[in-house]
C-alpha cells in the first residue's frame, strides 16, 4: 500500500524537474538581490510556498523595463518536495545492498541538510541587543522587522505594551484591534526611509506630520538596502494617522531613526508611540559594565572590542559576570552572544544574539554526503582495480 | 482504474502538503500583541550626572538653569538645541531660530494648530499671551481638543528666537508650567568677551585667527572677503566678497540630511528638476566622498557652487551664492577654500 503511494512520488523524472526548477529558483533569487536585501529575497524566495517573480529582474532597467511576473514554486515548496520524493524514491526501490551503502549514506546527508534548513528556517532567531554603558537591557531586537509600539506608562512600575508588527502595516491601511486604545490609519508607509530636517525636506515632503515631537521633521523613502549593499539595514519610517473614534488627533511621523517615542493624548490619558525594531523580551537581563575598544599603539585601526557584561537570569539562577569579545562569545539559554559593534563614541555595544537549534546539521549532513561519495567511490574502484589486476 | 487511482493519491497529497505548508508559514508573528514590561530604568552614567549635577547648562552661547526635577535627554533631531524630560514624563523642547521667525502671530498659530486649535488674530494672540515679569519672555498655554500645549518666546537679543515648547495632557502640564517658566526665564546670553581672552574671543572679525582656528587648515581669506558677523546658529562662518557673491560654511552632524538631499534642495531654489543620483554632470567628485557641485537656473539668472567635505562624523557644506557675475569672479578662491579643508582634513575646524 505504502508502495503504491509513494510510486509517483519516487519518479526520478520529478527529481529532474525539482531540480531544474531548484536552479531556475536559485538564479532568479540571486538576480533578486540586486534590488532587494538578503533578508527579504531568502524570505521570499526560498523560505516561501509560492513567490512571484519580477521578470524586471532578468533585465536591467536601464537596458529595457519589463512589466508582470510571474507564480513559482517557493524554497519552501521545492525543498518539501524534494524531501519527499527523495524519502518516496528510497521507500519503493530500497533494498540493502552492500554496493548501494554510499549512495544511502549520501542520500541521508541530503535529507539532513533539507531537514536542517527547516530547522534553521523556522527556529533560529537572529537579533541585536544594543546596551550602553552602565544600562541593563532584557530585549532583542530584530533589525530586519519592526514594530509600532503604544505604550501605556501609567502604572508607575510596569509598561502596559501594545505591538503592531511591520506585515500589518501598509500605506492607507486601518488597524483596528481592541487592544489597541486608539485606531490607526496609516497615511505612508516607507519600508526604508531618511530622515530630514525642515531645512532639508522638498516643499511636498513639509507638513504630512501636524502633530508630535518629529512634526517639524520629514521623513522620505529611499530604496531598500539590497544583497549588494553589504550590512546595510533598512530603517523604516511612517507617517500614520491617530483616531479617538472618528476625530483624528493629528498625524505623526515615526521612525526607528528617532530614538524616542512622542506622546499620544487621548481622552486625557497619555500613550508613548514609536516605530522600532521587533523586540523579543528574555528571561534574563545584561547589565554592560564597560565596553573597550583598543587600538594598535599609533593608529586608528582597531585591534580589539570587548564588553565586560553582568548576566542576571533569576529562572536559572545565574548571576555572572562575562568578558565577550571578537571571536569569544558568550553562551547563555541555548543562545549564543557575539561581539558584533558598537555605537558611537565607544558609549555601548551591540551583541548579536543567535539562538539556532540545528546549527550543526549541516555540519553533520555534509560530513555524511562526503563520506557516502567516498564509501560509492571506493565501492566501484575496487571490483574495477580487480579487473583490470585480470 | 489503479493508475486513476495514483493520480488522486497524487493530488490528494499535493493539496495536503499545501495546507501543511500554509499551517506551517501561517503560524508566524503577524498579530497585534500586548504584553506588560517593567519599566526601563535609565541609569546610564549620562541620566545620573544629570541628575546630580548642579543645574546650570546651556547651548552654545547662551546659558539656562533647569528645575532640579528636570533631566536632560538626548537630542536626535537637527531642529533642537535640547531635550528635557521633567519627573512626571513629559518632555520639553527648546528650539531656536534666526530673527522672529514669522512673527508672534505665527509662531502663536502655529502651535494652536500642532493641537487642534483654529488660528486666531493679533488682538486675540495679544489677549491670550501672558508676559513674565522683568524678562522677554511670552507664555502661551493652549488647551485643545484634547492635548494641552504650553510655549514659551525667549527673546535674549541674541539675534534669535528661544522657544520652550511642551504638549501633554492637561494635568501634566499643570505639573511642569511654574518649571518652564522659571526656566525660560532663565536664559542668558553667555557673555564670551568677558568670560575669557578677549584676542581669542575676536576671532571673527580677525581673518588671521580665523584660519588658525581652524584647526591648522593653511589658509587665510583673500583680501576681498570680508568676514561676517551676527551669524545665524547654524553657520559657523561667512564672508561677503567685495564683487558681491557671499560665502558660507556649515558644519552639520553625520551626513547633514545626506549629499543627494541638499543638492536637491539647492536644485530646487534654482528652479532645476530634482536628480536620483549623484551622477549629474554638475556634480564632480572629489574623492573621498567629497562633492563640488556648481548649478545654474535654467534661464541663467542665477548661479551657486557648493562643496560637500564629510570629515569625521560631520559634513562640511561650502556655499558660494550670489549675482552670477560675482560667482564667477570668486569662483576660483571659492575652490581654494574648500581645498584648504580638504587638505587639513585631520585637523577639524
Amino acid at each position: 500500500m505504502i508502495k503504491k503511494l509513494f510510486k509517483p512520488l519516487a519518479s526520478l523524472r520529478l527529481t529532474v524537474v525539482i531540480f531544474a526548477l531548484s536552479i531556475f529558483l536559485i538564479f532568479a533569487g540571486t538576480l533578486a538581490q540586486v534590488d532587494e536585501g538578503i533578508w527579504t529575497v531568502v524570505d521570499r524566495y526560498f523560505r516561501s510556498v509560492i513567490v512571484t517573480i519580477d521578470l524586471q529582474i532578468f533585465m536591467p532597467k536601464e537596458v529595457a523595463r519589463i512589466p508582470g511576473a510571474i507564480w513559482f514554486p517557493g524554497g519552501l515548496t521545492l525543498g518539501v518536495a524534494m524531501f519527499i520524493n527523495l524519502i518516496a524514491a528510497h521507500s519503493v526501490r530500497f533494498k540493502f545492498r552492500k554496493k548501494r551503502i554510499g549512495i544511502i549514506v549520501t542520500h541521508l546527508g541530503v535529507i539532513l541538510l533539507l531537514v536542517g534548513e527547516f530547522v534553521t528556517g523556522f527556529a533560529a532567531e537572529e537579533g541585536n541587543m544594543t546596551i550602553l554603558e552602565g544600562q541593563t537591557v532584557n530585549f532583542v531586537e530584530d533589525i530586519r522587522s519592526s514594530e509600532i509600539a503604544i505604550v501605556d506608562r501609567s502604572d508607575p512600575d510596569d509598561d502596559q505594551v501594545v505591538v503592531i508588527p511591520d506585515r500589518l502595516i501598509s500605506t492607507g491601511k486601518n488597524i483596528t484591534n481592541s487592544l489597541l486604545p486608539f485606531r490607526v490609519e496609516v497615511v505612508e508607509w516607507m519600508p526604508n526611509a531618511q530622515i530630514l530636517g525642515p531645512m532639508q525636506a522638498p516643499t511636498q515632503r513639509k507638513g504630512i506630520a501636524d502633530m508630535g515631537a518629529a512634526s517639524e521633521l520629514a521623513a522620505i523613502p529611499i530604496p531598500r538596502a539590497n544583497g549588494v549593499d553589504g550590512a546595510k539595514v533598512d530603517t523604516p519610517a511612517a507617517y500614520i494617522s491617530v483616531f479617538d473614534g472618528e476625530e483624528r488627533l493629528g498625524t505623526y511621523l515615526i521612525s526607528v531613526n528617532l530614538s524616542r517615542p512622542q506622546m499620544v493624548v487621548v481622552d486625557e490619558n497619555v500613550y508613548w508611540i514609536e516605530l522600532r525594531f521587533a523586540r523579543t523580551y528574555k528571561p534574563y537581563e545584561i547589565h554592560l559594565i564597560d565596553f573597550k575598544h583598543d587600538l594598535f599603539t599609533g593608529t586608528q585601526m582597531a585591534r580589539n572590542f570587548s564588553s565586560r557584561v553582568r548576566l542576571v537570569d533569576a529562572d536559572r539562577n545565574v548571576d555572572r559576570e562575562v568578558l565577550i569579545w571578537m571571536n569569544h562569545p558568550m553562551r547563555h539559554a541555548g543562545e549564543t552572544f557575539y561581539q558584533a559593534s558598537f555605537l558611537k563614541g565607544d558609549t555601548g555595544t551591540v551583541l548579536q544574539v543567535v539562538k539556532n537549534p540545528g546549527w550543526l546539521i549541516p555540519y553533520i549532513s555534509c560530513t555524511m554526503v562526503t563520506l557516502g561519495m567516498l564509501i560509492h567511490f571506493g565501492v566501484r574502484l575496487a571490483p574495477a582495480i580487480g579487473r583490470r589486476s585480470k | 482504474m489503479m493508475k486513476r487511482q495514483l493520480i488522486i493519491t497524487l493530488k490528494t497529497q499535493c493539496v495536503l502538503i499545501g495546507i501543511g505548508l500554509t499551517l506551517i508559514t501561517g503560524c508566524d508573528r503577524n498579530e497585534i500583541q500586548s504584553y506588560r514590561v517593567a519599566r526601563e530604568v535609565d541609569n546610564t552614567p549620562d541620566a545620573q550626572d544629570n541628575a546630580a549635577q548642579a543645574h546650570e547648562s546651556g547651548a552654545e552661547g547662551v546659558t539656562w538653569s533647569i528645575p532640579t526635577s528636570w533631566k536632560e535627554l538626548p537630542t536626535t533631531s537637527a531642529m533642537r538645541i535640547a531635550t528635557f524630560q521633567a519627573s512626571n514624563g513629559q518632555e520639553i523642547a527648546v528650539t531656536a531660530f534666526p530673527g522672529d521667525v514669522g512673527g508672534l502671530v505665527e509662531n502663536v498659530n502655529r502651535w494652536r494648530g500642532q493641537v487642534g486649535l483654529e488660528p486666531v488674530d493679533e488682538q486675540s494672540v495679544n489677549d491670550g499671551i501672558e508676559q513674565v515679569p522683568g524678562v522677554r519672555v511670552l507664555v502661551v498655554d493652549a488647551s485643545g481638543t484634547s492635548s494641552r500645549l504650553l510655549g514659551t518666546i525667549i527673546d535674549i537679543q541674541d539675534g534669535q528666537t528661544w522657544f520652550a515648547k511642551a504638549i501633554g495632557s492637561s494635568e501634566s502640564i499643570d505639573q511642569i508650567k511654574s518649571d518652564l517658566i522659571a526656566f525660560s526665564a532663565s536664559f542668558q546670553i553667555h557673555d564670551h568677551d568677558h568670560d575669557h581672552d578677549p584676542e581669542l574671543s575676536r576671532t571673527a572679525s580677525n581673518p588671521e585667527t580665523t584660519a588658525q582656528s581652524n584647526g591648522g587648515i593653511d589658509w587665510t581669506p583673500p583680501e576681498e572677503w570680508k568676514v561676517e558677523e551676527n551669524l545665524s546658529s547654524v553657520i559657523s562662518v561667512a564672508f561677503n566678497a567685495d564683487s558681491g557673491a557671499r560665502i558660507t560654511l556649515t558644519s552639520l552632524g553625520g551626513t547633514g540630511g545626506g549629499a543627494l538631499s541638499n543638492i536637491n534642495r539647492w536644485r530646487n531654489q534654482l528652479g532645476l528638476p530634482f536628480i536620483d543620483a549623484l551622477t549629474d554632470e554638475s556634480i564632480v567628485d572629489l574623492g573621498d566622498e567629497a562633492l563640488f557641485v556648481d548649478l545654474v537656473s535654467p534661464d541663467d539668472s542665477a548661479r551657486m557652487a557648493a562643496g560637500i567635505l564629510p570629515i569625521g562624523d560631520q559634513t562640511l557644506f561650502f556655499k558660494l551664492t550670489g549675482p552670477v557675475e560675482s560667482i564667477e569672479e570668486e569662483f576660483e578662491r571659492f575652490k581654494v577654500f574648500i581645498d584648504a579643508f580638504r587638505a587639513g582634513k585631520a585637523g577639524t575646524p
